[in-house]
């Protein structure tokens, strides 16, 4: 999808992290919606696109719901049973270039942690053959299948996937937002009990309770607002829904396809990215998605993250927040989050310098891919 | 092995671990295109036929990868750590994940051989798992 800057962020919002004992989910998705509407200098009935996530595990998020909450009549409105962000902000832009809306509030909120809702007794993608009775339970489980498999077409090292969670923690240190900053050495990892073998309990992200939300209007409009806008310039998407119907669908290689249509649509190449945000499950899927979207060769990315690239300081900055391994799970919604307030120059001690351009990967399990071009001009 | 019982509500489903009880690792066969589905359903995904008949097929397949659970998320599990989950791919053609059983799991490997064997849930359903080939 080529947009080219016809839609853009003006705002986004953000709710405390980790455990909201006692909150409504919708709630603290309303909280999120109330912060980002405040960056934006709007009032809520400016808003006539609104699309919610639904909470995974749970019934809530939904936009009919959200709506009457918030006491809120906008023109469009959508839900995504799924989240990332990527999928909505796809949505939105569709929705803003088609006329559908000009200015949508996209948001989610979650009381996963404190609800108790969430099930572990199964695993991501188990409608493709039943696991359940055989203990093939958590996302750690499907993780540890395909990162073995890594390793032996490959020789990957658990040291080598441990750098990915190490990193991460190095840029949560500098993000006041993130649940986990106690400081993790590689030595640390690799003295912690597995979960899954081979995968350990920092390769996997901690259920949390939380809110975020973005607002996205139209190129025109996209300069009056407070904060500097960051435009959409590419979206793509690639399914995998046949699930194990697919030769090889744990390493997910259809997100070749994806990353080909972005880059395209973009006009850009892996060169020009700045930033690099990959939603993070599990450190697996980082992996994964660090050879699809060409960051190195496929199978290489093991000694790829020895060189220390991804961590702060080095040449590929990847998810600067701590992503959902060290910040908090929110299903990668702070991801864009903070990409916007990158883009903008507004992170802080960890604000990577001169970052003019960000890349989103992320993905549903095993079923969907999908990833976004964001940059703070059009070029 | 702690044996969870496996979900009957499903017809097709049920039948594929009746079948199991018997000793029989069985799939629906395509009547039209020949294609095995997995899991049981009531339309072929590759040409839509709503027409298919239970066949059993060869036990033998080979590890496609596999994990170690150090951990039980199920208390129904926490006597069977550590157990091995994998996803074997059939000579048949079916994915399925299930257990591999009778070896220490240090010892399995990626590629290795495998052949079905069928442990009893109960009077009418087993689980299917797997062993390393002879």
């Amino acid at each position: 999808m080529r947009v080219g800057g016809a839609a853009a962020i003006v705002a986004v919002g953000a709710t405390e992290q980790g455990k909201l004992p006692g909150r409504d989910a919708d709630d603290i998705a309303i909280e999120a919606l109330g912060l980002a509407l405040e960056e934006a200098g709007l009032d809520k009935d400016d808003l006539d696109g609104l699309i919610t996530c639904k909470s995974a595990g749970a019934d809530s998020g939904i936009d009919t719901s959200i709506g009457r909450k918030a006491g809120m009549d906008p023109a469009f409105s959508a839900t995504l049973e799924y989240g990332t962000c990527n999928f909505s902000l796809h949505l939105a832009v569709m929705a803003i270039v088609s006329g559908m809306a000009s200015t949508i509030g996209l948001v989610y909120g979650t009381n996963q942690k404190t609800g108790r809702h969430f099930a572990f007794t199964r695993a991501a993608g188990d409608e493709g053959s039943p696991g359940a009775p055989y203990g093939f339970h958590h996302v750690a489980g499907p993780a540890a299948l395909a990162f073995r498999r890594h390793q032996a077409l490959y020789g990957t090292t658990e040291a080598q996937l441990g750098r990915i969670a190490v990193s991460s923690r190095k840029w949560a240190m500098g993000n006041p937002l993130a649940i986990f900053r106690d400081e993790m050495t590689i030595d640390d990892y690799l003295a912690s009990p597995y979960l899954v073998r081979p995968v350990r309990r920092a390769d996997v992200t901690m259920i949390s309770d939380g809110g975020a939300a973005l607002v996205v209007t139209t190129r025109d409009r996209a300069s009056g607002f407070p904060k500097a806008p960051v435009y959409v310039l590419a979206g793509a998407q690639q399914t995998g829904l046949r699930l194990y119907q697919n030769d090889d669908q744990l390493m997910r290689p259809w997100l070749r396809a994806v990353a080909d249509r972005v880059y395209a649509d973009a006009n850009l190449t892996r060169e020009d990215i700045d930033l690099l945000y990959i939603q993070d499950p599990t450190s697996v899927w980082v992996l994964q998605m660090l050879e699809w979207f060409g960051f190195c060769n496929v199978g290489e990315a093991g000694p790829f993250l020895e060189t220390g690239a991804t961590e702060p300081g080095g040449v590929l900055p990847l998810n600067t927040n701590g992503g959902q391994l060290s910040e908090a799970y929110m299903w990668g919604w702070l991801h864009l989050v903070e990409a916007v307030r990158q883009l903008r120059g507004e992170a802080g001690e960890r604000q990577v310098g001169g970052a003019r351009v960000a890349l989103y990967c992320s993905s549903k399990a095993f079923e969907k891919g999908a990833a976004t071009v964001l940059a703070s001009e059009v070029p | 092995m702690t044996v969870l019982q496996p979900e009957l509500d499903d017809p097709l489903l049920a039948r594929f671990w009746e079948e199991a009880a018997r000793n029989r690792l069985s799939f629906q066969r395509c009547r039209d295109c020949g294609y095995l589905r997995w899991p049981p359903a009531a339309l072929c995904p590759r040409c839509w036929s709503r027409r298919a008949e239970w066949t059993e097929v060869d036990h033998g397949g080979a590890v496609w990868s596999f994990g170690v659970y150090e951990r039980a998320f199920d208390p129904t599990f926490e006597a069977a750590v550590p157990y091995v989950v994998a996803l074997v791919e059939l000579d048949a053609g079916p994915r399925m994940i299930a257990n591999v059983v009778g070896v220490d799991p240090d010892a399995v490997e990626v590629g290795m051989r495998v052949t079905a064997v069928f442990e009893p849930a109960s009077d009418d359903a087993a689980l299917v798992n797997f062993r390393p080939a002879a």
